[in-house]
């Protein structure tokens, strides 16, 4: 036989004689069937007789007996069904679990299933039908999802950025924004005085619009204020000589005093803070 | 950060009071300025009056304490009313100075007035702002009044009020 093949002649006689018991006892089977058969059409009628005489009541009758008997089994029975179940889930889930653990599942899935003829057997759409993805989005962690991935990569890899934009009415947009409302919140006075300051505006228009006139007002100007310094300087050291002369060699300190305040005073000049004019 | 149309080397000296030197210039500036003034009144009377009737004209004859006395009036009134206009005489634009009283305001026209006939009849009382650190002549003392360095165009008015230094 071809599942004979690569077997040794101990298996092969082996399974010679197992298979000739088989045969016989299937013959013997076959044979004890059909004995029975013809024994059970031959013996209805007088079964039939002993189990319910005619005159006997049926009270008394055997058949009434075993009926009840019958009964009491069939009650003895669902009870035991019902004991077996639960011993059944007791030990199934223990014996399932010592099984898997002992169990390699998925090496003995991987070898045994065709997971390829499996899955083109089963009703995916169906299956994807009866998914409830709005649970299963609401699971998610979008945002440590986003955070792995490389968006900005992805859009220039797989976006046409520039054929997006042409597409995009700009004028429309600029049209809709509230310039007024931008500008009301943009200190555009400070920000033209810091850079009128910065670039020092005034000094450039008069470099550039600077004639000789000016030029000059502005050195005689410089030059009286800095006579008014000398003269108000020699004034008051001549003052102060006299001061001493009147006193003699011993100088009042309260005069000394004065004379010092009015030179503080006087050289403190370019000290003044710049004025805001 | 303020913005100043007054040069980085003279801001130091922005609202102090000026010293002799400069009002003196000044002065001396403004009383040129009212000689041509009197001169070109004159030369525009005798025009006129050569207009109105040149075969009879003359050249109008006036002596010396009438010529002498226009000039003044015209002084006291040209630095009467430059200082209650502007704060400044144009000898005093020039050279970069303003009268204000003590609170930095402009001066009201009598006051001005007042000042300018103060400076016209008594002007040596201007040498008292030589020396000390106060700097303020016979009139400002009088008055209460200043002249200070501001070379800003701009009049101190209900906008602007010229600052005084420290001397004041």
């Amino acid at each position: 036989m071809p599942e004979d093949v690569g077997r040794s002649k101990a298996e092969r006689d082996f399974l010679a004689v197992l298979d000739l018991s088989i045969g016989i006892a299937a013959r013997g089977a076959a044979a004890s069937v059909a004995v029975g058969r013809g024994l059970r059409s031959r013996s209805r009628p007088v079964v039939h007789v002993l189990l319910r005489p005619p005159v006997v009541t049926a009270r008394l009758q055997p058949a009434t007996w075993l009926g009840g008997v019958a009964h009491r089994g069939a009650l003895r029975r669902a009870v035991v069904k019902q004991r077996s179940a639960d011993l059944l889930d007791l030990l199934v889930p223990a014996i399932v679990a010592a099984l898997v653990r002992r169990v390699d599942l998925t090496k003995l899935v991987a070898e045994n299933v065709d997971l390829d003829s499996l899955i083109l057997q089963a009703d995916l759409d169906t299956a994807a039908r009866r998914l409830d993805v709005d649970a299963i989005a609401r699971r998610l962690d979008i945002d440590e999802v986003i955070g792995r991935l490389d968006l900005t990569e992805i859009v220039k890899r797989g976006v046409d950025l520039d054929g997006l934009v042409a597409t995009v009415d700009i004028d429309a947009a600029a049209a809709r924004l509230d310039l007024e409302a931008i500008l009301a919140r943009v200190d555009l006075v400070g920000v033209a005085r810091e850079v009128i300051a910065e670039i020092d505006l005034p000094e450039i228009i008069r470099e550039s619009t600077g004639s000789m006139a000016s030029d000059t007002m502005r050195g005689v100007r410089m030059q009286s204020i800095s006579g008014d310094d000398a003269l108000g300087r020699i004034i008051d050291r001549v003052r102060q000589h006299r001061a001493h002369r009147d006193a003699g060699s011993a100088p009042n300190p309260q005069q000394v005093a004065a004379n010092e305040d009015s030179r503080g005073a006087l050289a403190t000049t370019s000290d003044v803070t710049p004025t805001v004019v | 950060m303020d913005v100043s149309v007054v040069p980085a080397e003279a801001r130091p000296y922005q609202g102090e009071t000026a010293g002799l030197v400069t009002r003196t210039v000044a002065n001396a500036l403004d009383l040129f300025c009212v000689c041509g003034l009197v001169v070109a009144g004159y030369a525009g009377l005798n025009a006129l009056l050569f207009v109105l009737a040149p075969r009879s004209f003359q050249f109008v004859s006036a002596s010396w304490f009438l010529m002498l006395t226009t000039a003044l009036t015209v002084l006291v009134l040209y630095m009467a009313v430059a200082w209650a206009l502007t704060g400044r005489t144009y000898g005093g634009h020039l050279m970069g100075l303003r009268v204000v009283d003590r609170r930095g305001r402009r001066l009201r026209l009598p006051r001005a007035l007042l000042r300018a006939l103060l400076c016209v009849g008594f002007p040596i009382g201007l040498l008292w702002c030589a020396g000390g650190s106060r700097r303020t002549s016979l009139q400002d003392i009088a008055l209460r009044t200043l002249v200070i360095y501001d070379w800003n165009p701009l009049p101190p008015g209900p906008g602007r009020r010229a600052s005084t230094g420290a001397r004041a």
